[in-house]
């Protein structure tokens, strides 16, 4: 087996691991209780599925500036989908959006009971 | 675990705080999405809340360390309190409060030993303060 | 890429898609429409791959660079809409 379709086979498994995870992401979008569980498992996909995705973009289509690009795309994915997915998640809980039953400890949830009372409009 | 990781040369930590991270997302990507598939009825998730006591110092550290913490599955920065030194985590499989704060310290560790040529100040706040309504805006990031 | 794994690929991510869209049909609120968004998002990266490894189009990578960036823009600006601009 030559070096390029070991290339393309790489490429393709990890490309079929990305379209996984986002199927397994959407899967616990209705299995999972509530906003921070969803976030989590979105969080799968935002980080592995997107990465591999573009890793094996990358293998089956190499080319030195491609793999320049392909690095900087993943490092920028990562980074803004962890800032996405936390702004996303402090907004929810801003907005009264409750952890599910099972959650069993919540810590945030006394300073945030100050925050209400002085903060006037509860906003649904 | 900071003993260890500090008297390291400063490359020699980044390089295995980098190697250390790859594995710790690896790991919780399969265990976010093994439960996701598991059985209803036989998922292990006990998720909480927890104030975790934090060492960070300056902005980058802040921002890496909650960034960090978001983009292993399974735990989400949910907001930071300077002031207090705490970073306030939801965490997908807390089972005891304990378990969390040490994986969130080791992790924040490790990541100071990387970013710090010099380890420096480690120290954490020992117990979480409890927060007055007077500072309303005072935890989220800027 | 043979023509039947494209295609495979292609249904397979919008099964993926379809998940995502109906999570944010069903909400409840704006913040579990934000984040199926956020999922879509992921999809369409998929397909802007596949798609262009299909076409051989030279751009894909910048492309899917300047993909990366606006889903973080998206994503902001549904947290800040949701939150009123509090944080």
């Amino acid at each position: 087996m030559d070096i390029a379709s070991f290339f393309h086979g790489a490429g393709l498994v990890l490309i079929f691991l990305g379209i996984a995870t986002i199927i397994i992401a959407g899967i616990g979008l209705f299995r999972l209780p509530d906003l921070y569980l969803r976030a989590s498992a979105v969080g799968t996909s935002a980080g592995l599925g997107v990465a591999s995705i573009v890793l094996g973009a990358l293998l089956m289509d190499f080319t030195w500036l491609n793999l320049l690009k392909a690095v900087i795309a993943v490092v920028a994915q990562l980074l803004t989908s962890a800032v996405g997915s936390m702004a996303i998640a402090r907004t929810g809980y801003l907005n009264n959006s409750r952890p599910a039953e099972i959650t069993h400890t919540d810590d945030l949830i006394r300073t945030r009971r100050d925050m209400f009372d002085s903060d006037a409009e509860p906003h649904r | 675990m900071s003993s260890t990781t500090s008297t390291a040369l400063w490359p020699w930590r980044v390089v295995t705080f980098l190697v250390w991270y790859a594995k710790e997302f690896l790991l919780a990507n399969a265990r976010v999405t093994a439960d996701v598939l598991r059985p209803r009825g036989r998922q292990k998730m006990h998720p909480a809340i927890i104030a975790v006591p934090a060492a960070s110092r300056s902005e980058a550290e802040w921002a890496l360390i909650s960034s960090l913490i978001t983009l292993t599955p399974g735990t989400l920065t949910l907001t930071i309190s300077r002031e207090h030194q705490i970073l306030y985590i939801h965490g997908m499989f807390v089972d005891s409060r304990e378990e969390l704060v040490a994986e969130i310290q080791e992790m924040e560790d490790r990541m100071l030993g990387a970013m710090r040529r010099q380890p420096g100040d480690l120290t954490r706040p020992v117990e979480a303060p409890v927060v007055t309504p007077a500072e309303p805006s005072e935890d989220g990031e800027d | 890429m043979s023509e039947i794994t494209l295609e495979v690929a292609l249904i397979l991510l919008a099964v993926g898609m379809l998940l995502a869209a109906s999570r944010a049909y069903v909400g409840p609120r704006l913040t579990d429409r934000a984040v199926a968004a956020d999922l879509i998002f992921f999809a369409i990266i998929g397909f802007i791959a596949l798609i262009g490894l299909r076409t051989q189009i030279e751009a894909l990578f910048d492309i899917i660079l300047i993909a990366t960036l606006l889903g973080f823009m998206a994503a902001i600006s549904m947290a800040r809409l949701g939150s009123g601009g509090r944080r």
